[in-house]
């Protein structure tokens, strides 16, 4: 039996690395749709992977070892992250009590050293992106913590996998309208940190507008496979974390579940995707606004669980 | 003890030695840095011994009494943990001066710095150590006296001569205002000056007294520790003092308030909830506001100095969380809390001295901490640049170094202290939860500023010429980034150091709180684990790339060109286009004005071919400007009016204020020329903003005083069996 | 006391409203969401009495037609062909920026809920959301009248106000004669309707309606 459920976990983790890539391919899918076009292939963004880690590097005389260190450690912090966000069950391979925390930084980790990799070029436009890059990252941070403290408060447990675990079908019949104002701040969240519309715009052209793309402009070869990567798994990664919440599994589902959060996955894709193709990224400067929106609604989901539980 | 003793005489010994051989300066700074060394090492195996639980914690008390109280020095657990941290610094920093002062000896009093700073760490051993009220209060005064000289050892240039006696100033006020009176009540009601007799007088003082002498630690103590407001003499001082001395007074100096704070809580029963309130407000705006502040600062050290402000807040919401967790009588809590503060302090003394010495090198090598012109130094000083990351990553936070460990133990607590609390009353924690996230946020920002504008990129000014760093200085701070990094990954033998200084704060055994933290202790594990699973995968990613560009290049043999950075399509882009420390931090600047009040002078540019344009921006301390400044002034003017004898001449170390902030509009100024003109116009909405100041005060009152509880929030018994599955 | 979710759903929607009318620049929209709150808000009187298990009243039903009568259709469209008709600004002119008031509404929010908790009602009401709901609609339109400049955000916060106290009337339904919540909703109709037409004079006279440019009138 034991050996069963290694097997069933470590086909599940090579499931969900595998997938992101196919996310962004859905999006990019419905964006094409949405503006009357057929669109890049399914397995476009695999092509494009495959492609970048076949190629040689190139590297800007300014840079440093820093540098060359950034994509590595980014996606690192992210495959560690990956170990502890339950994808497609609601188990995670190496949980722990308080590993929420850790998640949350292991983020910010990979956010700092994509930051310094783009400040080690010494270009005023990759500046510019690392400069916006931390101010969003930190006005994000305070709503995904509350966010959290919902989760804590309605599970009882600092456990990711807990906290995303089967107890929250309770919470939704106490607090509802909580966990859909935490499914809202943890929208703003993913699309804040995932560098999409209406915060960042992936497809722009122009460097003075962009946040995460410009902040890679100087990146190439397998590097920028990571880095392209990277911001795949991140999305899933959130992604994930918001379908927990939004749509939690009783435990009876067990062998269900993975075909069915690959779905729900590819719904969210196809969403976020929806979001991209009906509106248009927010001025600079509002931006600020709709992250204290996310902070307001998960601290108002916040006040709503605590004033709803019993002891 | 014995060896806490013969530190002690090693230092003396070193510091007389040092006088003595004041004719050959080298020499006698070495042999002075020899003797902190030594006594470094002795106090390390001192307080292992003490946390460890292998030496007696009995007071060692002398014959020789002093006027008032008696030489009684003891080592429990919690004294031993700052000792520790004590320690640690102190022997980094001895490595390291000597090289720092090489060029200096020649001119300056070199071996008076030595015998200075073994001076001071004796006296910060001795405070540590003190059990009894007199020699508690000499050892603050000498460790406060030796400091400002140390400060002030540059002390031609006059900011240096303001910063120091900022500090002096500051921290005298506190002293004389809040610690003496609150060792004199003390003494009085224990009717000796033994600490031991502190808490059992204290037991049965009521319910005000211990509430009286808390705030008057708060403030007393808070001054030392630089909580905001009173945290104006750390920007001040840490500026202009040498880098060493930074490292000191950021790593262990400030911590001595937190110390003394510990310990008066330890005398103290436990507070109600409302004084774990006040703390934990005075953290969350020393962290905010103190990292913001660092934020918009243009110098290195400045920058370090208000972060050390943010990092003070942090461990004061640990101590807030551990007072909370005893109010609400949840001994769990409390551990966590306290535990989280004490390892936050260590951290805290460790990364912040990594990061002033890395600084110090920067001094030292490029002969400027001004963020705008700095720039590229990794490429010139490889090992320094990896240094200050060390300390910027730990600082920030991020796994898997030091800071991650501590602050993760006070969200644990703040966690704990949410999930524990009763309907509402889990507010606070959840506000501190909420506040340390945006802190992370914001030190995240803030080091990529610095580390990025300072070590990364092209030189921004060609006038800063760089050398390399004395290899002295990079083994001393190796040594610091190693503990960094080694308390980062086993992080499971290193929480258990902790556990008896918390046992004397929760008053329980150390079992007991083994017990307790029982989930903490094993989360250890789990942490290195995820460390490793970092470092795996960091590393099998660096191989694949290897892997993957030999492969590349075996297809395609010529090699890519080293190529400047793509400029967006500008083809002729300059070092001086970089995107600058103010650029970078301006928008989070644009986004926090309403807290900060930055200034901003700017002469557009003008016609289709400007000539000279300017912009400056500076944010000047809210504290420093708008509430002592005033303060003072007022009483400058007072001792004015009351002086009939005029004494022309120089008054004393008076410097000159600076001109920009007497025409400078404060937010409070603002704020209470717009309601004085609002006022006078009379305008529909100030009218109405009286109508609804009332209204919120009525409800106010009716909230507070009506017997009301929280009848109505909870529901009814019904609604348990429904929901019986969850785990509430 | 039951979680009935649409009450939630509707009460938690009405705090979010009042957010985002802080957080709109345009009078435009700042409209349509008072229209909005106003709709959810009069679907109340019904769905109480069905979430605590009664039969509606007619009462119930009358007061819920009156409420979409006026604040729902009439008020809004007078406040639109205001809108419409003049050369006024379409902008909401703020004292303080929209964030910061965005996060005053919700500290206003989270002070609600640490009120009502404290409270003591003469009875319990039908949700303990409706307290909450109904004290922060009551600061959130008191910040709106002070934090913004043009009269008609004004009228629109004092409609914001007049939906707070709505909701807090709600606890007393089954207390109050019916002519009562008419006479209120009345008072509503023509005040707006009185500052609807001063507004426009206003806007006929001095060109533009922003009150803190009023009070120049006074000294002469």
């Amino acid at each position: 039996m034991n050996t069963v459920w290694v097997m069933v976990a470590f086909l599940e983790a090579l499931a969900a690395l595998a997938l992101p890539p196919l996310l962004m391919s859905v999006i990019a899918k419905t964006k094409a749709w949405f503006g009357g076009r057929v669109g890049p292939p399914w397995l476009q963004p695999y092509y494009e992977l495959a492609k970048l880690l076949r190629k040689n590097a190139v590297y800007s005389e300014t840079t440093t070892w820093v540098f060359r260190a950034g994509p590595i450690i980014s996606l690192a912090a992210l495959l560690t992250a990956a170990a502890l966000v339950p994808v497609l069950s609601n188990r995670s391979p190496l949980g722990f009590p308080g590993d929420v925390i850790l998640v949350a930084y292991l983020f910010a980790l990979g956010r700092m050293f994509t930051v310094l990799a783009a400040m080690d070029t010494g270009s005023s436009f990759e500046g510019m992106g690392a400069s916006r890059e931390v101010t969003f990252g930190a006005m994000s941070e305070p709503a995904l913590f509350l966010a959290f403290v919902v989760l804590a408060v309605a599970t009882g447990s600092l456990q990711l996998s807990q906290m995303l675990g089967p107890t929250l079908l309770d919470e939704w019949q106490i607090a509802g309208p909580a966990m859909v104002l935490v499914i809202g701040a943890l929208l703003v969240v993913l699309l804040t940190e995932a560098c999409r519309v209406p915060v960042d715009d992936p497809a722009t052209h122009l460097e003075l507008t962009m946040i995460h793309e410009v902040m890679v402009l100087d990146h190439s070869g397998p590097e920028f496979a990571y880095i392209t990567y990277g911001a795949a798994l991140k999305f899933m990664l959130l992604g994930s974390v918001l379908l927990h919440v939004a749509i939690p599994h009783p435990e009876s589902f067990v062998f269900l579940d993975p075909v069915l959060r690959v779905v729900e996955l590819v719904a969210l894709a196809g969403v976020v995707g929806v979001i991209e193709s009906a509106m248009a990224r927010l001025r600079l400067n509002r931006v600020p606004l709709l992250l204290a929106g996310a902070t307001v609604l998960s601290a108002i989901a916040v006040v709503i669980v605590f004033a709803r539980r019993t002891l | 003890m014995t060896l806490v003793l013969t530190s002690l005489a090693i230092l003396v010994a070193g510091a007389v030695a040092s006088l003595a051989l004041g004719r050959v300066p080298r020499l006698a700074l070495r042999t002075a840095m020899s003797a902190i060394l030594a006594s470094a090492v002795l106090m390390a195996l001192a307080s292992g011994a003490a946390l460890l639980g292998i030496e007696s914690q009995a007071p060692r008390n002398a014959e020789w009494m002093l006027p008032l109280g008696a030489v009684s020095l003891a080592l429990d657990g919690l004294s031993a943990w700052f000792l520790l941290a004590i320690s640690i610094v102190a022997a980094s920093v001895a490595i390291y001066s000597p090289a720092y002062l090489r060029s200096a000896a020649d001119r300056e009093p070199v071996a008076v710095f030595g015998a200075l700073l073994c001076a001071l760490v004796a006296s910060l051993t001795l405070l540590v150590c003190a059990a009894d009220a007199v020699l508690f209060l000499i050892g603050w005064e000498a460790m406060t006296l030796t400091a400002f000289l140390l400060v002030a050892f540059h002390h031609e240039s006059p900011e240096v001569r303001r910063g120091a006696w900022m500090y002096l100033v500051a921290t005298h006020i506190g002293t004389a205002l809040c610690v003496v009176p609150l060792f004199g009540v003390l003494c009085a009601l224990a009717h000796t000056t033994s600490f031991s007799a502190f808490a059992e007088a204290l037991g049965v003082a009521g319910r005000t007294t211990p509430v009286v002498l808390f705030f008057l630690g708060l403030l007393g103590f808070g001054v030392k520790a630089g909580f905001m407001p009173m945290h104006v003499w750390l920007p001040a001082a840490h500026p202009v003092a040498p880098a060493p001395i930074s490292a000191f007074l950021s790593g262990v100096v400030v911590k001595t308030g937190i110390y003394a704070l510990l310990r008066l809580l330890t005398w103290l029963p436990p507070l109600p909830s409302y004084c774990g309130h006040v703390l934990l407000l005075v953290g969350i705006v020393s962290g905010v506001m103190g990292v913001l502040y660092a934020i918009a600062q243009h110098d290195l050290k400045r920058l370090l100095a208000y972060h050390t402000v943010e990092n003070i807040g942090i461990i004061a919401i640990g101590i807030a969380v551990g007072m909370l967790g005893q109010a609400a009588h949840d001994p769990t809590v409390a551990a966590l809390g306290y535990a989280g503060a004490l390892l936050h302090v260590t951290n805290h003394a460790l990364f912040k001295s990594l990061l002033f010495l890395s600084t110090g090198a920067v001094l030292n090598s490029a002969g400027t901490a001004d963020l705008e012109r700095l720039g590229g130094l990794a490429k010139k000083t490889p090992v320094n640049a990896a240094m200050f990351l060390i300390g910027a990553v730990a600082i920030c936070a991020l796994p898997p170094l030091n800071g991650f460990l501590s602050e993760w133990v006070i969200y644990t607590s703040l966690f704990g202290s949410a999930l524990q609390s009763h309907g509402l009353s889990a507010g606070p924690a959840a506000m501190g939860i909420l506040s340390l996230a945006l802190m992370g946020g914001l030190a995240l920002a803030c080091f990529s500023k610095a580390f990025g504008v300072v070590f990364l990129g092209a030189p921004r000014d060609d006038s800063v010429r760089t050398q390399p760093t004395p290899a002295a200085m990079n083994v001393s701070m190796m040594a610091l980034a190693l503990v960094c990094v080694f308390i980062g990954m086993a992080p499971g033998l290193w929480i258990p150091l902790v556990l008896s200084a918390t046992s004397e704060l929760v008053a329980a055994t150390a079992a007991d709180i083994t017990a307790r933290l029982d989930s903490v202790l094993a989360t250890g594990v789990s942490l290195s684990m995820m460390a490793a699973v970092l470092a795996g995968s960091a590393a099998g990613l660096v191989l694949l790339r290897r892997a993957l560009l030999v492969r590349a290049r075996r297809s395609n043999p010529i090699a890519a060109p080293a190529i400047p950075t793509w400029g967006c399509a500008y083809s002729n882009p300059t070092p001086r286009m970089q995107y600058t420390a103010s650029s970078f931090a301006s928008s989070l600047m644009i986004s926090f004005r309403g807290l900060l009040w930055p200034e901003r002078m700017a002469t557009a540019p003008a016609g289709a071919f400007p000539a000279v344009t300017h912009l400056e921006t500076h944010t000047s301390d809210m504290a420093e400007n708008d509430l002592f400044q005033p303060i003072f002034q007022g009483i400058a003017r007072l001792f004015a009016m009351a002086r009939t004898v005029s004494w022309t001449g120089e008054s004393g170390p008076h410097e000159p204020t600076r001109p920009q902030s007497s025409h400078r509009m404060g937010p409070l100024r603002a704020l209470a020329l717009g309601i004085v003109g609002a006022l006078r116009r009379g305008t529909i909405q100030v009218y109405l903003s009286f109508i609804v100041i009332m209204l919120v005060i009525l409800f106010l009152s009716e909230a507070i005083f009506s017997p009301g509880a929280t009848r109505l929030m909870t529901p009814p018994i019904g609604q348990e069996s429904t929901i019986e599955g969850s785990n509430r | 006391m039951t979680y009935h979710p649409a009450i939630d759903t509707i009460l938690v929607l009405a705090m979010l409203l009042n957010l985002s009318m802080l957080a709109s620049s345009r009078l435009a929209t700042c409209i349509r969401l008072f229209a909005f709150q106003s709709f959810l808000l009069a679907l109340l009187p019904v769905g109480g009495e069905i979430a605590v298990g009664e039969l509606p009243s007619l009462h119930a039903y009358l007061i819920a037609a009156a409420a979409i009568g006026l604040k729902v259709i009439l008020i809004p469209y007078v406040l639109m062909r205001i809108l419409r008709s003049g050369e006024i600004h379409k902008d909401v002119e703020p004292f303080i920026g929209f964030t910061a008031s965005v996060m005053i509404g919700a500290l206003a929010i989270v002070a609600s809920f640490a009120m009502a908790s404290r409270l003591v009602l003469p009875m319990p009401p039908f949700s303990d959301l409706v307290l909450p709901a109904a004290l922060s609609t009551i600061f959130i339109g008191l910040l709106t009248l002070v934090t913004r400049v043009t009269a008609i955000t004004q009228v629109i916060g004092y409609l914001v106000l007049e939906n707070g106290i709505f909701i807090f009337g709600l606890f007393l339904l089954n207390r109050t004669p019916l002519l009562v919540e008419l006479g209120i909703l009345l008072d509503v109709f023509v005040g707006v309707f009185i500052m609807a037409i001063v507004v426009y004079h206003i806007r006929r006279e001095f060109d533009h309606i922003d009150t803190d440019l009023l009070d120049e009138l006074k000294e002469v």
